[in-house]
């Protein structure tokens, strides 16, 4: 099937089977910071936005999303760049597999809650990004700071 | 995870529903848990496109699209004004973020998923949905078992004033609960709906009407009641045992939330 | 350059979504290779039918065992000779666990390679599995002794099951001294298998070279050990394969066994084409392997002055289906686990590794140890209980310190440790004296602490044997070669660190080049708590003898007294007259062109003889609902002795996740089988790590001891950090109920159960 989407502000256009995930389909195109770790739907480092509103890449099916908008990090450079100084400061990253799924998570977050967040919140708000090197406290040291701009 | 060959999206909802009666044919709303199930079928259609997903008042019911995703109505502010703030309790162990922007209510309630928070809730605050093509069924006598192959277009809560709790037990923060209880109390009622028994949501119905017989009872009375009349299992997360044993626990202390 | 949080060299680039993981890396016109695995626990294959699955276009080559040399050889990638057992070949004829690779597809696309695979017809001959490690001595045995090969005598007896035994003595006799003593337990610990659960699951790419050298990528912890069990399992000369590792998506010890190194090598070498083996999460909890599950036995005794007099351990492991690692965990049971004790008067180690027909065991992060402290720091809960005794003071007067002898601790006497401050001080931040032993919060809560004490060790004294290269380049830059594997740890960053600080240069200035059989000179890899103090060590000699040869170079090239020489910050300094100092560019293109024609070079080894061990206090406050059984974790207090530590934010992150680690271990990570060997927890969704709303606020101090054999006097920490959470949390429950829970994990279901059989036997909680 044909699909056209908006990837990065970009258009693509797609040649995909039905079954096809969009992690799979926008790896196959290129957008390899999109990582697939339980392709199931539970550990988030899939993460990508549709319409800018996190979702899970592994879980849709690319021919779903015809003319939606899509944003892998390689859309947010810049702010996947500062929010990657963070986490390397904090040694946080550690084997930085799930790093590009935690930034859209965390990128999001900075746009959704300007006035900031606190620390239980932001806990909260990750339980859905899976990380098995952290324990995940020197991830939320580099995300509150980077949230709440300190 | 879901195999298929073929995927289209169609115009209305009779064109979906009429697809939908033939066999190997996949409804397709959130989608997450077509990763999380094997499944192989020639067809999926896709209906979140003809879903509404709005939330509102409409005179004393709360409507809530079928296609909303857990997310929005995590962030309703309808919800909150409408005094349903356990809606929220009820999804916020579901993953993150990103996978509620992806489950829809009405998907949520298909599922007819035991371990469903949310379902419990919705039946302990006597929600019913909208069949389309059907009309209004309760909630209660959707999850019974029949209305296969039908959508979901709507859910409706009554709106009322009341007391409500829901209690639950798991393993990690977002793994399934092993075992839940939603009580809801109004004026005249009181309704106890267990869940992750690990069966699908069911209403202790003994104990409900025994409430309602005598407002005085002791909350104990009606914990043994409804600890005798359902059924508790064992799956990979608890036994049995466990479930027997907690559950008495966990409606007390619902029980006490909502001031019985 | 030392203690310093210098940032994580590739941190900012992952976030980025750069291309660094083998499937980022692998050539697109791949073929790609699936797996079918055995749908019996234990069988024989008797006929193995591909035509079908050959004649499907798109499919290049099925390989079963018929393909494959039939030599037993061991997947551990442990330096050679290993000391695991050897029991398997690239495909199996037996298969021996659900799952197990029976054949092998490589296809144009992954759609034709499943749909080649369900073409595949297997005739099984069937036999009764067995799935208990208890009753696995004696019963069918899985292997013919032919089938086993050991390098030396390291217990293996396949006819009764035992994958390997250690057996180890000391002072008198356990029995007589237990008789003596004031006090004694006698404690059997039993402790679930553990899957690694890392990020990115197994994976590797092999694609050959223009002179037909197979060329793998792999997500691997030792590239040279993979190198040479390829070679060695195709029977192929190793100089025909070439690994490297890119970068790694998290192991643990689960990337240390080359499960599929060797399939894609073997699909390279008869299509000539390159391939991709992406393994699916299900294939990595179903194929790959777990943490030992282990059944320990403990004796302690406690004489009246509150030394511990005795202590006796007995510990039994799951191997599951093959031999991977068996040997060495129980060595570590024993030498990186008993000596955080000084040496009592009776001291003794037994251990067997037994096969069963489950997913095999292998390498996990503290590699015997957590199952030995748990056990051994049980039994000292036990004891300061029953004896009412401080189990933090008695701990403190017992562990072993700074200038003690241990018979078995490596190199026969601890040269560094601040244990006893770590004990202080992390009573101090848990406030362990108001909140010890335990206190009713409400009428269902009680509150608690509870600590425990680890150890492990630097590397494996007497066996590890590493180098480092660095070279002087042209532009005056330094390239650091070192074939050791950082598996996302920060480790090449410490490695930089270290080079940085010897030669004086900022670490921009020094390349690095790592983990590329070709390039790297050879290391042993990460596994044993490795990198840090191993080949740190080789990293700091190779630096402090290129940066004597500079100075030398520079004496006679610039006729000045090499005495009054000195290199700072890229530059040569004369203390010994006025002139301006010369940058080490300036040296280095004089040296390489006209001025010498020579450039610096320089490989150090460093041979790893001792192992100090790194030691941990952990302490936790927690809360238990004793109508449910729910612990709920309110603190976690880490105090660690890593010697020197050469960067504090990564040495934080280290313990912050390993600590995390154990505690999804202690509280509800499970492997589970059902009735037939199927793996009941094969995906993320049945198998849950914990979440960041799992893990409590954790505070986490070093207390530095200077460890003489180390780089600046560092030692390693990978592992020990995992071990203290289960203890300390099981000690805390003692402490809330009164009750020893004997297994793990502590599900609310178990800790309930403890509670209710506690009331039916008329007990009380004790507060």
């Amino acid at each position: 099937m044909i699909v056209n989407l908006i990837i990065n502000g970009r258009e693509v256009r797609m040649d995909l089977e039905a079954q096809t995930s969009l992690a799979d389909a926008l790896r196959s195109y290129g957008y390899v910071s999109v990582k697939k770790g339980c392709d199931q739907g539970v550990c988030g480092n899939c993460t990508v936005w549709v319409e800018g509103q996190p979702q899970l890449s592994c879980s849709l099916l690319a021919v779903r999303m015809e003319g939606k908008r899509i944003t892998t990090v390689e859309g947010i450079e810049s702010e996947a760049s500062l929010l990657g100084q963070y986490l390397a400061a904090e040694g946080s990253d550690q084997c930085g597999y799930c790093a590009p799924g935690f930034v859209m998570q965390v990128a999001w977050i900075k746009h959704a809650f300007p006035q900031g967040v606190e620390e239980e919140q932001l806990s909260e708000l990750l339980a859905g990004n899976l990380c098995r090197c952290s324990g995940y406290r020197g991830k939320m040291r580099a995300a509150l700071a980077y949230v709440n701009g300190l | 995870m879901l195999r298929c060959e073929e995927y289209v999206r169609t115009e209305d909802l009779d064109t979906a529903l009429s697809l939908g009666r033939a066999a190997d044919v996949q409804y397709i709303a959130g989608g997450t848990l077509s990763r999380l199930y094997d499944r192989q079928c020639r067809l999926v259609v896709d209906i979140l496109p003809l879903l509404d997903d709005g939330i509102k008042k409409t005179g004393d019911e709360l409507v809530l699209g079928a296609g909303c995703s857990l997310r929005a109505l995590e962030c309703s502010a309808v919800i909150t004004q409408s005094d349903l703030g356990i809606l929220r309790e009820a999804v916020r162990h579901l993953g993150g973020v990103a996978l509620r922007n992806m489950i829809t209510l009405g998907g949520t309630i298909a599922s007819r998923l035991g371990s469903s928070e949310l379902i419990t809730t919705l039946v302990a605050l006597q929600a019913s949905v909208v069949l389309h093509g059907i009309g209004k069924v309760s909630l209660d006598e959707y999850l019974q078992g029949g209305f296969l192959n039908e959508i979901i277009t709507e859910l409706r809560i009554p709106l009322r004033s009341r007391h409500y709790s829901l209690e639950s037990m798991r393993n990690g923060f977002t793994d399934m609960s092993l075992l839940h209880v939603a009580v809801v109390r109004d004026a005249a009622d009181l309704l106890i709906v267990a869940g992750s028994r690990p069966g699908r949501a069911a209403v202790a119905r003994r104990a409900s009407r025994l409430y309602k017989e005598q407002p005085e009872i002791p909350g104990k009375e009606l914990v043994a009641t409804a600890l005798q009349e359902l059924f508790f299992g064992s799956d990979l997360r608890a036994d049995a045992w466990y479930r027997k044993k907690v559950f008495p626990v966990l409606l007390e202390r619902a029980l006490k939330e909502v001031g019985v | 350059m030392i203690s310093r949080s210098h940032a994580k060299i590739d941190g900012r680039s992952a976030a980025m979504g750069k291309p660094l993981y083998v499937e980022d890396l692998a050539p697109k016109d791949a073929l790609v290779v699936k797996i079918l695995g055995s749908v019996h626990p234990f069988a024989r294959i008797e006929r193995i039918d591909s035509s079908k699955a050959l004649a499907l276009e798109g499919v290049v080559c099925v390989l079963t065992y018929e393909d494959v040399p039939r030599v037993p050889v061991t997947f551990a990638a442990e330096a050679a000779p290993e000391g695991s057992t050897h029991d398997r070949t690239v495909l199996e004829r037996i298969v021996r666990y659900m799952g197990e690779p029976v054949a092998v597809v490589a296809a144009e696309s992954e759609k034709i390679a499943l749909e080649a695979l369900s073409l595949i017809e297997v005739e099984y001959t069937v036999f009764e599995p067995n799935f208990n490690m208890e009753e696995s001595i004696g019963s069918t045995a899985l292997y013919e002794s032919s089938e086993v090969f050991t390098h030396f005598d390291n217990g293996s007896r396949p006819e009764k099951n035992i994958i390997a035994a250690k057996h180890e003595r000391h002072g008198q006799e356990v029995h007589e001294v237990l008789n003596e003593s004031e006090y004694s337990v006698d404690l059997i610990s039993s402790t679930q298998a553990q899957a690694h659960a890392m990020s990115e699951t197994h994976r590797c790419f092999c694609s050959p070279d223009p002179r037909g050298k197979l060329v793998i990528y792999s997500s691997c912890q030792s590239v040279f050990n993979t190198q040479r069990i390829v070679a060695e399992s195709l029977g192929i000369p190793p100089y025909k394969v070439r690994v490297i590792k890119p970068k790694v998506g998290g192991a643990f010890g689960g990337k240390n066994t080359t499960f599929f190194e060797p399939i894609v090598a073997a699909v390279t070498l008869k299509t000539g084409r390159a391939c991709t083996l992406i393994t699916t999460r299900k294939e990595c909890f179903t194929i790959t392997n777990t943490r030992h599950a282990s059944k320990v036995r403990v004796q302690m005794g406690l004489d009246a002055e509150g030394s511990i007099s005795a202590i006796a351990v007995d510990m039994l492991i799951n191997g599951g289906a093959h031999g991977e690692h068996s040997f060495d965990v129980l060595c570590v049971g024993c030498n990186n686990s008993l000596p955080i004790y000084r040496t009592p008067r009776a001291l003794s180690f037994d251990g067997r590794a037994v096969y069963t027909n489950t997913v095999p065991a292998g390498a996990f992060r503290g590699f015997g140890g957590p199952q030995v402290q748990f056990a051994l720091e049980g039994a000292v809960s036990r004891l300061a209980w029953d004896s009412k005794r401080d189990p933090s003071l008695l701990r403190l007067e017992n562990c072993i310190t700074a200038g003690e002898s241990h018979p078995f601790v490596s190199g026969g006497v601890v040269k560094s440790s601040t244990l006893r401050q770590l004990i202080e001080r992390g009573r101090e931040l848990i406030g362990w004296e108001e909140n010890y032993p335990a206190r009713r919060v409400d009428e269902d809560t009680i509150r608690a602490v509870g600590m425990s004490i680890a150890m492990h060790g630097s590397g494996i004294g007497g066996l590890d044997r590493v180098n480092a290269t660095v070279s002087l380049n042209y532009d005056g830059s330094v390239t650091l070669f070192v074939g050791s594997c950082d598996l996302g740890t920060g480790a090449d960053t410490v490695l930089l660190q270290i080079a940085s600080q010897v030669l004086e240069l900022d670490t921009e200035a020094i390349n690095l080049v790592v983990s590329d059989t070709e390039l790297t000179p050879y290391d042993k890899g990460a596994y044993a708590s490795s990198t840090t103090y191993v080949t740190g060590n080789a990293v700091a000699a190779a630096c402090q003898k290129l940066r004597t040869k500079i100075l030398d170079q520079a004496s006679v090239l610039y006729s000045l007294k090499s005495e009054n020489l000195e290199l700072v910050e890229g530059f040569i300094k004369d203390t010994g007259s006025e002139t301006e100092s010369i940058p080490l560019h300036r040296l280095a293109t004089d040296l390489a062109s006209h001025g010498g024609g020579t450039q610096l070079s320089v490989t150090s080894p460093y041979r790893c003889d001792v192992s100090p061990p790194p030691y941990v206090a952990g302490f936790v406050l927690l809360e238990v609902d004793t109508r449910t059984g729910k612990i709920d974790l309110k603190k976690y207090v880490a105090l660690v002795d890593c010697g020197t530590v050469i960067n504090p934010a990564l040495a934080r992150i280290q313990v912050e996740g390993g600590c995390a680690q154990c505690m999804g271990w202690a509280l509800h990570e499970d492997v589970i089988y059902d009735a037939k060997g199927n793996l009941k927890s094969d995906s993320m969704f049945t198998y849950r790590i914990p979440t960041s709303m799992d893990i409590p606020p954790m505070e986490v101090e070093f207390i530095e001891s200077y460890e003489p054999t180390g780089p600046f006097g560092a030692k390693s920490m990978g592992e020990v950090v995992f071990h203290t959470p289960a203890a300390a949390i099981r000690e805390a429950l003692l402490h809330a109920t009164g009750i020893f829970y004997p297994s793990l994990p502590f599900t609310p279901m178990k800790v309930l159960k403890g509670i209710e059989e506690l009331h039916e036997e008329g007990g009380r909680l004790p507060c």
